[in-house]
C-alpha cells in the first residue's frame, strides 16, 4: 500500500509538472505571436498616408484605411489562434501625427496598437488563471 | 523481490515522464527558433516586395542550420511576384500585400510513444507559421 501511494503521488506530481510546462510554453509562444501581429498592426496601419495633406508638407495618418488593415489581421490572427466562443482578440489603435499635435512637439508621427486577447483559462492546472493576454507595439516613422 | 519487480513495472513508466519533459523543451525551442526565422525572412521581403528565391534559400539554410531540418522537408509558399507599397488597403488583399507559410515537420510529440501503443506514423505533426504583411517596397 505504501508503495502504491508514493507511486500515485510521484504521478500526480509529474502529471502537474508536464501540464505546467505544456501550458506555460503555449502562453509563451502566444506572447510572441500576439507581438509579432501588433508589430505588424502598427507597421501596416502607418503606411497609410493623407496624400493631400502630404503635399502640404505635413504627415497624416489615414486612420480608416489603417483601420481596415487591422481588422484584416484580427481576422487572419482569429483563425490561427482558432478562437472558440466567448473567446476573442481586439485591437486598439493610436495615432500620433500632425493633425494631434506631432509637429508641435517634435515628435515623429508614430502608430501604435494595443492587441488585447481573452480567452477561457490558458492553463489547466486549477490553481493557475490566465484569461487575457495583452500585447503592444508602436511604429514610429522617422525622417520620412 | 516483490519491490524490484514493482520497480521494474514502475521505472518505465517514470521515466517516460523525464524524456516527455526534455522533449517538450526541445519542441518548443524548435518553434521558438522558427519564428525568428520566419520573422527575420518577413522583415526582409517587406523591403524587396516579395518573398525572393534569395529569401527563400536563406530561409531554408537558417532553418536547416539552426532546427536540423532537411531542406527538402521545409514548406515554404509565399508570394514570389513584386508587390509594391499602396496607399490604401485591398479588400481583395492581393495588392500590395505578401503572403507566406512556412510548414516544418516535428518528428516527435510523445516520448516513449510505442511503448503506450501511439505508432510512429501518428506520433509527429506539421508546425506552420503563416500570415500577411504589407510590402513597403516603392516602385522603382
Amino acid at each position: 500500500m505504501k508503495v502504491f501511494i508514493i507511486f500515485i503521488a510521484l504521478l500526480i506530481a509529474n502529471i502537474t509538472f508536464i501540464s505546467y510546462q505544456g501550458d506555460l510554453n503555449r502562453y509563451v509562444r502566444l506572447q510572441t505571436y500576439l507581438k509579432a501581429v501588433a508589430e505588424e498592426a502598427a507597421a501596416g496601419a502607418a503606411l497609410y498616408y493623407d496624400e493631400v495633406s502630404y503635399s502640404r508638407g505635413s504627415m497624416i495618418i489615414n486612420k480608416e484605411e489603417g483601420e481596415k488593415y487591422i481588422k484584416h489581421l484580427l481576422i487572419r490572427a482569429g483563425q490561427t489562434l482558432d478562437l472558440r466562443e466567448g473567446e476573442n482578440l481586439t485591437a486598439e489603435m493610436e495615432v500620433l501625427d500632425d493633425s494631434n499635435g506631432a509637429a508641435d512637439t517634435g515628435a515623429s508621427p508614430a502608430v501604435t496598437v494595443t492587441l488585447s486577447l481573452t480567452v477561457t483559462d490558458l492553463f489547466r492546472l486549477p490553481f493557475l488563471t490566465k484569461e487575457q493576454v495583452v500585447r503592444s507595439a508602436k511604429y514610429e516613422l522617422a525622417d520620412y | 523481490m516483490k519491490q524490484l519487480i514493482v520497480l521494474a513495472a514502475v521505472l518505465p513508466l517514470m521515466l517516460i515522464f523525464m524524456a516527455q519533459f526534455t522533449l517538450e523543451q526541445k519542441n518548443s525551442a524548435v518553434i521558438n527558433a522558427l519564428q525568428q526565422q520566419v520573422y527575420t525572412a518577413k522583415e526582409e521581403a517587406k523591403q524587396q516586395g516579395c518573398f525572393t528565391p534569395s529569401i527563400i534559400e536563406q530561409l531554408r539554410k537558417d532553418i536547416n542550420m539552426k532546427l536540423g531540418v532537411p531542406e527538402q522537408d521545409i514548406i515554404i509558399i509565399a508570394t514570389e511576384t513584386p508587390q509594391y507599397r499602396i496607399n490604401y488597403f485591398d479588400p481583395s488583399k492581393e495588392r500590395g500585400m505578401i503572403h507566406y507559410s512556412v510548414s516544418v515537420p516535428i518528428e516527435k510529440i510523445v516520448a516513449g510513444g510505442k511503448l503506450i501503443g501511439i505508432p510512429a506514423e501518428r506520433n509527429k505533426g506539421v508546425y506552420t507559421i503563416e500570415g500577411t504583411t504589407a510590402s513597403e517596397k516603392l516602385p522603382d
